[in-house]
């Protein structure tokens, strides 16, 4: 073996430059309300009756979750089954050969043929049977950077919508070749757990896609690789929902919307799937990797 | 008596006095009808004026209300953890299916763990509702040739 | 009988069996939710009632313009609140409005009767918004009767076809399996097949899997079973075949149709609901 020269006579092992102990100090943060006498009850849990944030959750019965449980969990599991599969290891970074000095402390070598690590994929068991976590709802407006106010339409479409209060979104960055300045209101966003979730689902799934002229479904192609399935709607797709439907005279304007479907899927190919079985049809060729 | 019958057939003949409204002079009318639905827009996303009393509970209804909160807890820990049983022994059961099909003969074993990439639920499979539809079940499928 | 069932157990270890069957697990989802336990009812009530009580006021501004009959009508609907007055004793506590809302009780919206005085004919029924929801039963008429071929039965259940023996027994329908080179069908396949052979081909069904979800195993004879929903269509017995009854059973009347060995092999493999 060739000797390579070294900025020091010493071992990697006791270098002594570098802090052994992270510097946390600085990072905790401490929540001064918290500290305050003045006001006991914000300190309890949103979920404690006593909180006044309380908001009771399990109000009704979740009519999706239940179809969930008593049919789509034990088929998923059933078809994602594969005998004795292993763990199939994702990317992951690499380390330097050490051929160099000057790989002492350099960052960890990137992945071949991705930017990022990739996660491992588990076989599918009776612990981790995909399920829908969360739907999120981005609602864009780009008529927002002439027209301040109807980023805030936008926002009350989203709030009838789903019945949650939306978040605003901004423009991240200057964008010269579409007038876009950095922190413009652009429109809404708003995520969706639990019941309100399930509502919205059967919503899309009973009374909205079924009336939008010859729609086709979700893209087989759709799909973010770790479980992820988006698609859109657009303005004329959401006049169909019944909270608009109803008072048509209120929404001279209405906006599309990209809803995200976040699953605990790990491959898109099991997260369509799943998404299949809450009734959302799919069209065009499968992709399945 | 003449000019004052006169005077009446003129204001018979003029009944109408035309009030024109004038232009309104207070503030009310200064916004637009477009920034005025917009403001009636934001106020109903906001909470103001709109928020209830919070709740104020006796120390008794406060231990009621942890105490219903608890059960509640318990029950779907417990359905839970009967989901999870049932969902273990399943798959173990699959296992040992495929198990004794891989002694018994190879080629069913490669068709029954064959990748089901692309599976989809018919979408005739509905999410249950609250109460039937009115055609509870199709009967009158025929077989597609 | 008990040494028998030992014997088998011991045999499925060693042996490996020569005669395989496909059996299939064919399976009508729930129509309608589950029925709630008196608990989950309660709670869900009390807790509905919390959010009513909590929830913001309702904006009718918003859906109402200003000055309009429709808001007039509305308005007409509902109830108001007490208001405070000076030198009156409130039993409940002094009135607090906002927004023509009492803050300390929930708000009780009402939508306005549509005025139908000109006409009571269907389709303006339909237009109403107002009209009275009437509901289906969840309770059939194969309910009543207790028809057991119905699949319109038990709405809130999931159900099971059942098949009965000419020797008496109850089981799920179970096809043979060849082995021989020239005639070999993957399980799900030959479990398909063999329901249309049984059940007429007016039946529209999914194979949930190609994996079977179990396996019986009685001696020399090894049943794999195959999950698959029903999604339309009808299964008719036909004539001719080994079986001469069929029921569609929930869970709890399968553990009485099977005898206590065979079930205890499928339980978990049923939905409880």
């Amino acid at each position: 073996m060739l000797w390579t020269r070294s900025f020091s006579s010493s071992s990697t092992c006791s270098k002594s430059a570098c802090s052994i102990i992270k510097p946390v100090h600085h990072l905790v943060k401490i929540d001064k309300t918290k500290l305050s006498p003045r006001f006991p009850e914000l300190k309890y849990e949103k979920n404690d009756i006593r909180s006044p944030a309380f908001r009771p959750t399990a109000t009704h019965q979740d009519r999706v979750r239940d179809h969930y449980n008593n049919t789509i969990q034990s088929d998923m599991l059933l078809i994602s089954y594969k005998h004795d599969a292993q763990v199939k290891k994702g990317l992951k970074n690499r380390e330097w050969d050490g051929s160099s000095p000057y790989h002492l402390n350099r960052q960890p070598r990137k992945p071949k043929g991705s930017d990022a690590q990739l996660p491992d994929i588990k076989p599918v068991k009776w612990h981790n049977i995909p399920e829908i976590e969360s739907i999120n709802i981005n609602c864009y407006v780009k008529e927002a950077k002439e027209n301040q106010l109807l980023a805030i339409t936008a926002a009350l479409q989203l709030q009838q919508i789903t019945g949650c209060k939306p978040r605003p979104i901004f423009a991240k960055t200057d964008v010269p070749t579409w007038k876009v300045r950095r922190g413009t209101h652009m429109g809404a966003k708003v995520e969706l757990k639990g019941r309100p979730m399930s509502q919205f689902l059967t919503t899309l799934t009973e009374i909205v896609l079924p009336r939008i002229r010859e729609y086709k479904g979700i893209k087989n192609k759709s799909g973010n690789r770790f479980g992820g399935i988006s698609f859109g709607l657009t303005p004329d797709d959401v006049k169909f929902f019944p909270e608009i439907d109803a008072s048509q005279d209120l929404w001279p304007k209405t906006f599309g919307m990209h809803i995200n479907i976040n699953t605990t899927a790990q491959t898109d190919v099991n997260a369509r799937t799943l998404v299949s079985g809450f009734a959302f049809p799919f069209f065009g060729p499968e992709k399945v990797k | 008596m003449f000019p004052q019958s006169l005077r009446a057939k003129k204001s018979i003949s003029q009944p109408m006095v035309n009030f024109v409204r004038g232009k309104r002079t207070k503030s009310k009318g200064s916004l637009s009808p477009v920034a005025q639905r917009v403001v009636t827009q934001l106020s109903v996303m906001s909470a103001s004026r709109k928020q209830p009393k919070l709740l104020k509970l006796s120390r008794e209804d406060l231990i009621k209300h942890q105490m219903i909160q608890k059960c509640w807890s318990m029950h779907q820990e417990q359905l839970r953890t009967k989901r999870n049983d049932q969902l273990r022994n399943q798959y173990k059961s699959a296992h040992n299916a495929m198990d004794l099909l891989k002694q018994i003969d190879s080629e069913l074993y490669a068709a029954a763990n064959e990748s089901e990439a692309g599976k989809r639920f018919p979408t005739e499979l509905r999410i249950p509702t609250n109460y039937p539809p009115k055609k509870i079940w199709y009967y009158e499928y025929k077989k597609k040739e | 009988m008990s040494f028998l069932h030992l014997f088998r157990r011991g045999m499925a270890t060693t042996a490996i069996p020569q005669t395989v069957k496909t059996g299939l697990l064919l399976s009508r989802i729930p129509i309608v939710t589950q029925e709630l336990t008196t608990l989950e009812k309660q709670y869900y009530e009390y807790q509905s009632e919390l959010e009513r009580r909590l929830m913001w006021t309702f904006p009718q501004y918003f859906y109402f313009k200003r000055g309009t009959l429709a808001e007039r009508r509305f308005l007409a609907a509902q109830k108001g609140p007490i208001s405070k007055q000076p030198g009156v004793w409130f039993p409940k506590g002094v009135p607090d409005i906002k927004h023509n809302r009492e803050r300390s009780q929930k708000q009780d919206v009402r939508l306005a009767k549509e005025s139908v005085s000109s006409s009571s004919s269907d389709a303006m029924d339909a237009e109403d918004v107002s009209r009275p929801i009437v509901v289906n039963s969840r309770i059939t008429e194969a309910d009543r009767t207790g028809d057991l071929n119905s699949l319109e039965r038990k709405l809130s259940r999931t159900l099971y076809l059942l098949v009965k023996h000419t020797k008496g027994d109850w089981m799920f329908p179970a096809f043979p399996v060849s082995l021989e080179q020239g005639s070999k069908k993957p399980l799900h396949i030959t479990a398909e097949e063999g329901l249309r052979a049984l059940g007429g081909q007016n039946i529209n069904t999914w194979t949930v899997s190609n994996t079977p979800a179990g396996v019986l195993q009685n001696g020399d004879t090894a049943e794999f079973l195959i999950k698959s929903h029903i999604v339309a269509g009808k299964f008719e017995l036909q004539k001719g075949s080994e079986y001469d009854g069929y029921a569609w059973l929930t869970k709890d009347e399968i553990k009485d149709h099977l005898d206590e060995a065979h079930y205890k092999e499928v339980d978990f493999l049923l939905s409880d609901v």
